[in-house]
């Protein structure tokens, strides 16, 4: 998730390497990409033949049966239609918000910024649960939209509202208010200016931001499966069930194929649209484009969006923390108490709260392995700034770490199932197969955030440091080191939060006895009754908090001017 | 005064925000054809003026008349009054036709029309076959050009240019302000002229008014201004000592 806007950079400066430090980087790039090798490609290879090649001979009568089968045609049309619909309506509630923080000044604005990020990273497991609380059956709301497609759009404009707000909101608040005042001088009335002038300069941004929260729509698993009911499916649902229920390999393979191939297609297209955009502004820093709110329209603006995003946020949110002290005996820690027991139901052998140690522990490996890769990554992408040319070496090894952002994450689940359960490589049993698929998730995010503030490194001050004696190792250390800790600290948090929240590969490879905390959650959803919803809201209120920890650490180490994300 | 074309009558604009620059009873009257230059240092509430008058900024108090019309409360797409920025801010997504001939798309002027003033106008400003250019292909002094004839081709019922020349350099500016004074002449614009350069103001305003502090401080002829300027600030604006 969190945006692959990171893509749109796609301009690099030509730097590059004198002969040494083109080993080097070599050396450094090798790690990260052998682990992407290993990892991913080679899974999702296996899913290729898999699907293509079933058997051991080349056949594509799967793909024949998967199309004329008319509930998978069913679930193709869904999918496309649901994704859709989510990026439209969230573009249209989003935009408003977008002009409110490009163009207007008011108080708790940087707050709220940040704010925005909550919703985006929290587990899709604690919004769906925060969803039903409000629209569930017996919700807030007083109607039923559960396994009705509203609660999926709603759930989906409360994950990417962000994704456009921030995205468009930066590009807009860059856009000197004056070009659109020069329009209204010269006759332009305001709904004429803001489609001759504004959109078209907001467009590439918005076309950006659309296509992301596509994506994500498109790869939705963990809202769809428990919000969708069982007439509501996404590709990636069925991609889930076929393996885990009806272990269909050879089916979900061909999904898993056609959800690739629409994949690399958007992609595809998102990257011809970045580059397409040509229009140089110049570009204005956001205290000169913002004014104060003066007429009633823009006051009623400010006060119409923070309605919004008080309702779309704050009472799911709010609710699920209520509700989760409410037991039938009064209000108490009951839920909580009896996430330390075992008598929930059948299927959990543990008491649920070990989830939460489980999912802390996967975290912590997951935060080392893709920061340790992404720092190579990073370095190997930047270089020491000092040399010349060899921009093709960066721009190759970044794109190649950037493509697991745009492949779903039950993809790589079902790719490790298939691959890593018999020799040459059995991790079925070992501890590290979940960490290993949370840092294939999280390492696009480690390197977009390690790769500005390496570049922000100063060469002269590597430099200095040499011709004081240091050697390279310890120009490293000395300089490097301490620069990048920010962005260090932050990229950590982002890899701990993703891998904390992760659920579409856990659920393929969390093996019984040690659920994750979306995990346990998800199976205390599975079981009838108050009881284990109270602690399915119990464990998501635990999770909700615990993201908003980091994210807020985050937020504090976040370099300044990083991009919108 | 009856023949007055603009009138600024006791305008106060006061910002919720303190630190941003505000005006505090200003009235003066401008004839038709008329060149006023606005002199002032910065935060004297120049641009104020100008935003107030073209209503880009709404005013506390006070009322601006122009041709009769009480336009106060007029949004400012209806005013009919062209404003050329600092900045220029031209259309980056826009060609140089495209730019200048906004205003007359917006006029709803049909297309052939359109393109015939766009000619006119660039041949004006000397930019004649400069229609197709990209905006970022530009020098500095052609952008100047773009700007002005893109304010003029609507034919606004009045000129307000604010720094016109300041982001240009000496010589350029020297050449350009020459320019427009005959330009000015040409067309017989009615004119607000905001700048900090004494020059300039001598150069092309009929009568020049000096603001400190929002206030409007004294409003005369360059000769009288020279010779009596109203208070100490207005001597050191205008360079005495």
């Amino acid at each position: 998730m969190v945006g692959a806007l990171p893509l749109m950079d796609a301009a690099f400066e030509s730097r590059g390497g004198t002969h040494r430090s083109s080993v080097w980087r070599l050396l450094a790039a090798t790690p990260p990409l052998a682990f992407l090798g290993v990892f991913f490609v080679w899974p999702v290879f296996a899913i290729l033949l898999r699907g293509l090649r079933p058997n051991g001979v080349w056949n594509l009568a799967a793909f024949g049966d998967v199309f004329s089968d008319p509930s998978m045609r069913r679930v193709l049309w869904f999918t496309l239609w649901e994704s859709i619909a989510s990026t439209v309506l969230c573009v249209i509630v989003a935009l408003p918000a977008a002009a409110m923080f490009a163009r207007l000044r008011f108080r708790g604005k940087r707050l709220l910024w940040s704010a925005l990020l909550v919703p985006f990273v929290l587990p899709t497991v604690v919004v769906a649960v925060s969803m039903l609380g409000v629209i569930g059956g017996g919700g807030l709301a007083g109607v039923n939209l559960n396994g009705t497609v509203w609660a999926i759009l709603i759930a989906h404009v409360f994950f990417n509202y962000a994704v456009v707000v921030r995205t468009v909101g930066a590009t807009w608040s860059t856009i000197d208010p004056r070009l659109e005042e020069s329009a209204r001088i010269l006759g332009a009335a305001p709904w004429r200016v803001f489609a001759d002038i504004t959109w078209p300069l907001i467009r590439s941004s918005v076309a950006a931001a659309a296509s992301i929260v596509f994506l994500f729509s498109f790869t939705s698993f963990g809202i769809v499966l428990i919000l969708g009911g069982l007439s509501h499916r996404t590709l990636e649902v069925e991609i889930y069930d076929q393996t885990a229920k009806f272990l269909h390999l050879d089916i979900a393979a061909v999904l898993a194929i056609v959800q690739l191939v629409v994949v690399v297609v958007i992609l595809m297209w998102f990257g011809r649209s970045q580059r397409r955009r040509s229009v140089l502004l110049e570009q204005r820093s956001a205290s000169e484009t913002e004014r104060s709110a003066e007429t009633p329209l823009q006051r009623w603006l400010i006060r119409s969006n923070i309605l919004f995003m008080a309702v779309l946020f704050g009472i799911p949110l709010g609710l699920l923390v209520v509700r989760s002290f409410s037991t039938p005996n009064g209000w108490g820690f009951g839920f909580y108490q009896a996430l330390a027991d075992t008598r929930g139901g059948s299927t959990s052998f543990v008491p649920p709260i070990d989830a939460v140690g489980n999912s802390l522990l996967f975290a912590l490996m997951a935060t080392v392995v893709a920061l340790a890769l992404g720092f190579c990554a990073a370095w190997a992408i930047v270089g020491d700034g000092s040399d010349v040319s060899d921009s093709r070496f960066s721009r190759w090894t970044d794109t190649a770490l950037m493509i697991p952002l745009g492949t779903s994450a039950v993809t790589v689940g079902f790719g490790f199932l298939i691959v890593f359960d018999e020799p040459p490589l059995n991790l079925r049993s070992s501890l590290w197969l979940i960490p290993i698929a949370h840092a294939i998730v999280a390492l696009p995010f480690v390197v977009r955030l390690l790769v500005p503030g390496l570049r922000s490194i100063d060469p002269r001050l590597r430099e200095a440091a040499s011709m004081l004696g240091a050697s390279p190792r310890r120009v490293w250390w000395t300089i490097d080191v301490p620069i990048v800790g920010r962005a260090l600290a932050a990229a950590a948090g982002f890899a701990f939060a993703i891998s904390l929240g992760e659920f579409g590969a856990t659920a393929f490879l969390a093996r019984p006895d040690r659920p994750t905390m979306p995990i346990a959650i998800y199976r205390a959803l599975g079981r009838p009754g108050d009881y284990n919803f109270g602690q399915a809201m119990a464990m998501s209120t635990i999770l909700m908090v615990l993201t908003i920890v980091v994210i807020t650490v985050i937020d504090r180490f976040r370099p300044a001017g990083v991009s919108e994300f | 005064m009856d023949s007055a074309f603009l009138s600024i009558d006791h305008v106060s604009v006061r910002h919720s925000n303190s630190t941003a620059e505000s005006l505090c009873d200003v009235s003066f009257d401008v004839a038709a054809g008329e060149v006023i230059g606005v002199l002032g240092s910065s935060g004297s509430g120049k641009t104020t003026l100008l935003r107030a008058i073209s209503g880009l900024q709404s005013v506390s108090t006070g009322n601006v008349v122009l041709d009769g019309v009480d336009i106060t409360k007029t949004p400012t797409h209806l005013r009919g009054i062209g404003l050329m920025f600092q900045e220029h801010a031209l259309f980056p997504h826009l060609d140089v036709a495209d730019n200048v001939s906004f205003g007359l798309r917006m006029a709803k002027m049909p297309k052939p029309d359109r393109s015939e003033r766009v000619a006119e106008v660039l041949e004006l400003v000397g930019l004649a076959g400069f229609g197709s250019r990209d905006i970022a292909s530009l020098s500095g002094g052609e952008r100047q050009r773009v700007a002005l004839a893109r304010t003029i081709a609507p034919s606004p019922l009045l000129l307000l240019l604010d720094e016109p020349m300041g982001s240009l350099d000496r010589v350029l500016r020297d050449r350009l302000v020459s320019e427009l004074g005959n330009l000015i002449n040409r067309l017989g614009l009615t004119v607000v002229y905001v700048t900090h350069d004494r020059s300039e103001a001598f150069e092309l305003a009929d009568r020049i008014a000096v603001l400190d502090s929002g206030q409007l401080v004294q409003l005369d002829t360059p000769e009288i201004l020279d010779a009596q300027p109203a208070t100490a600030h207005v001597a050191q604006l205008l360079g005495h000592r």
